[in-house]
């Protein structure tokens, strides 16, 4: 246990001392925010109306008829805050509930409710967090944690095992776990660096993050699930050829990065793609994210225990397969 | 007084391929031990099973009165070893490598002595990447030294190093074995065996063939240096299998 904090602060000050890795750690997540901060996501071509009340299936198949409004009968009034392109209407109390994002669709849906039923819909403006910015950043944060945790992993433990560093400490009395500890832990470390990057410039490009203990805490251990996965892989590459680690990760980070609601919304990705999309790892992650950081709202009980239970199977397979020594 | 014995060594890797074949010998407190061999004869896969990285198929090892693997946290604790191209920390300077190894061997107050006798003084504030050759290879033996081993393995120490950085090495290793620290020494330069080892030991395809003093063995053989004396061994085992 003794020399887990000397090998943290080793592996630490030896990474953040190359400008390739400061680049990764600084200039990647930058660079990834601004992307997709600008090219935000593509609109899309309907506005959900929720509809409650009062003839309410009547209402939403009157608003089917339209080109623009998708009308779905339930819902509630915060799934205006929790998603864009989304309102809520309530054909009792005759209110539309709408998000800022929303405003300009308002008169149009007044006007078209009116024109059958000669009904007057007083509209509500419920303020959401949830702008464009804040879901790709949000989505960048999760990506970080993939990314940092699996190639953090593969890329520092082969760059030690080639300059034969894993060889002299293999024979030192430096411990297998306290190794695997101390690469994690600077894992962590440099996901939260990045992640304080992609923060600054959320709030730079107008999103005030929700910053907690619990949004720490649920960044770390996604860092932790992702390392430990990147440990399973890095045990499992032929030592001979250990590059190769890094090539799989990449393999496997990637289709993880984009085929996930990272940077798009599940529903722009065809039909088939969409339970992947929706209950990947990278995914689970940032709904949890952005259920603190954006809408303060309590995670999905089910969700953070699918990343506990993840994290401690691949921490478990990790530490077996990733040994400094037979 | 032996510090290491080992008697009727294997090592069978998982793929099948036989690296040790029951090799036995033994080494003696403040000796220094050489081992001679072509590449892939087996100088390596020893080394790291003396120090704990290997696990033995099969055979008896025992360092400093501990027995491998069963008391590898001690061993682990009193030898050293020095790998061949270590490049340490890379963007760690040359003081904050050696302090690192000294944390791990929970030594305190030996980083200045080690740095002043390994003469790295000029150059502690130095990154380890932006080193030398000869001065990589001093701080990888200060890494170890600070450790305050009993044994130390250096696997193929003077390799790529000029003549002047092969010199001061050797210089090195002369000193350590006046402290009685006893070195176990693989190398392919028989000049460097000949010039400093007690003892060698010739390795040909996971088998001793030979152990001796470097004297013994070119009078055996009635050759001048230790080279030619092993050449001449060398051929003398592969026309006897054929």
């Amino acid at each position: 246990m003794r020399n887990i904090i000397p090998t943290t602060v080793a592996i630490i000050k030896d990474n953040l001392r190359s400008r390739i890795t400061v680049f990764f750690i600084i200039f990647f997540p930058l660079i990834l925010g601004i992307i997709f901060s600008l090219i935000t996501v593509t609109p899309q071509p309907h506005i959900i109306v929720y509809v409650q009340g009062e003839n309410a299936t009547e209402v939403a198949s009157y608003l089917n008829s339209s080109k623009l409004f998708v009308g779905i009968v339930g819902g509630n009034p915060s799934l205006v805050k929790l998603n864009q392109q989304v309102m809520f209407l309530n054909t009792t109390s005759r209110k539309i509930y709408y998000n800022q994002l929303e405003s300009n669709y308002v008169p149009v849906l007044q006007a078209y409710l009116s024109s059958p039923h000669k009904d007057y819909f007083q509209a509500k403006e419920l303020i959401t967090r949830n702008t464009p910015v804040a879901y790709e950043l949000s989505g960048v944060i999760g990506v970080l944690a993939l990314s940092n945790g699996m190639l953090g992993i593969t890329g520092v433990g082969s760059g030690y095992y080639r300059d034969k560093l894993i060889d002299r400490l293999a024979s030192s009395p430096l411990k297998d776990y306290e190794w695997i500890v101390s690469l994690m832990i600077y894992e962590v470390v440099i996901t939260v660096i990045s992640t304080v990057v992609v923060l600054i410039l959320g709030v730079i490009l107008g999103f005030l993050p929700l910053i907690s203990l619990s949004f720490i805490g649920v960044l770390a251990l996604a860092t932790l699930m992702f390392s430990g996965f990147g440990t399973i892989i890095f045990g499992l590459s032929p030592k001979d050829k250990i590059a190769i680690s890094n090539t799989v990760a990449s393999v496997i980070v990637f289709p993880l990065m984009f085929i996930s609601n990272a940077f798009f919304y599940p529903n722009e990705f065809p039909a088939f793609f969409r339970p992947f999309v929706n209950y990947q790892p990278v995914s689970i992650v940032n709904d949890i994210i952005r259920d603190l950081l954006i809408y303060n709202e309590t995670p999905n009980p089910v969700y953070f225990l699918v990343i506990v239970v993840l994290t401690l199977i691949f921490i478990a397979l990790g530490s077996r397969l990733l040994r400094l020594r037979e | 007084m032996h510090l290491i014995e080992v008697e009727n060594l294997w090592k069978i890797y998982k793929n099948g391929v036989e690296a040790l074949r029951g090799i036995s010998f033994t080494v003696d407190e403040g000796e220094i031990f050489s081992f001679l061999g072509p590449n892939g004869a087996g100088k390596t896969t020893t080394i790291k099973i003396l120090s704990c990285v290997l696990k033995p198929t099969k055979g008896k090892v025992v360092v400093a009165g501990y027995s491998v693997p069963k008391d590898c946290e001690k061993i682990r604790n009193i030898v050293t070893v020095v790998p061949q191209d270590f490049q340490g920390f890379s963007d760690l300077t040359v003081r904050e490598n050696i302090e690192y190894f000294a944390k791990l061997y929970s030594v305190k107050n030996k980083v200045d002595e080690i740095i002043e006798k390994l003469d790295l003084k000029e150059h502690e504030r130095k990154k380890f990447r932006e080193l030398s050759g000869g001065l990589k290879r001093r701080v990888a033996i200060a890494c170890g030294l600070v450790g305050n081993p009993k044994v130390v393995f250096l696997d193929e120490p003077t390799v790529g190093l000029d003549p002047k950085s092969r010199r001061n090495i050797w210089e090195l290793i002369k000193s350590l074995k006046s402290e009685k620290i006893t070195i176990f020494l693989a190398t392919h330069y028989l000049d460097e065996a000949e010039k400093l080892a007690d003892k060698v030991a010739v390795i040909y395809k996971g088998k001793i063939v030979k152990i001796s003093s470097p004297a013994e063995l070119m009078k055996e053989f009635q050759k001048e240096n230790l080279e030619e004396a092993y050449l001449s061994l060398i051929n003398q085992i592969e026309s006897e299998k054929e």
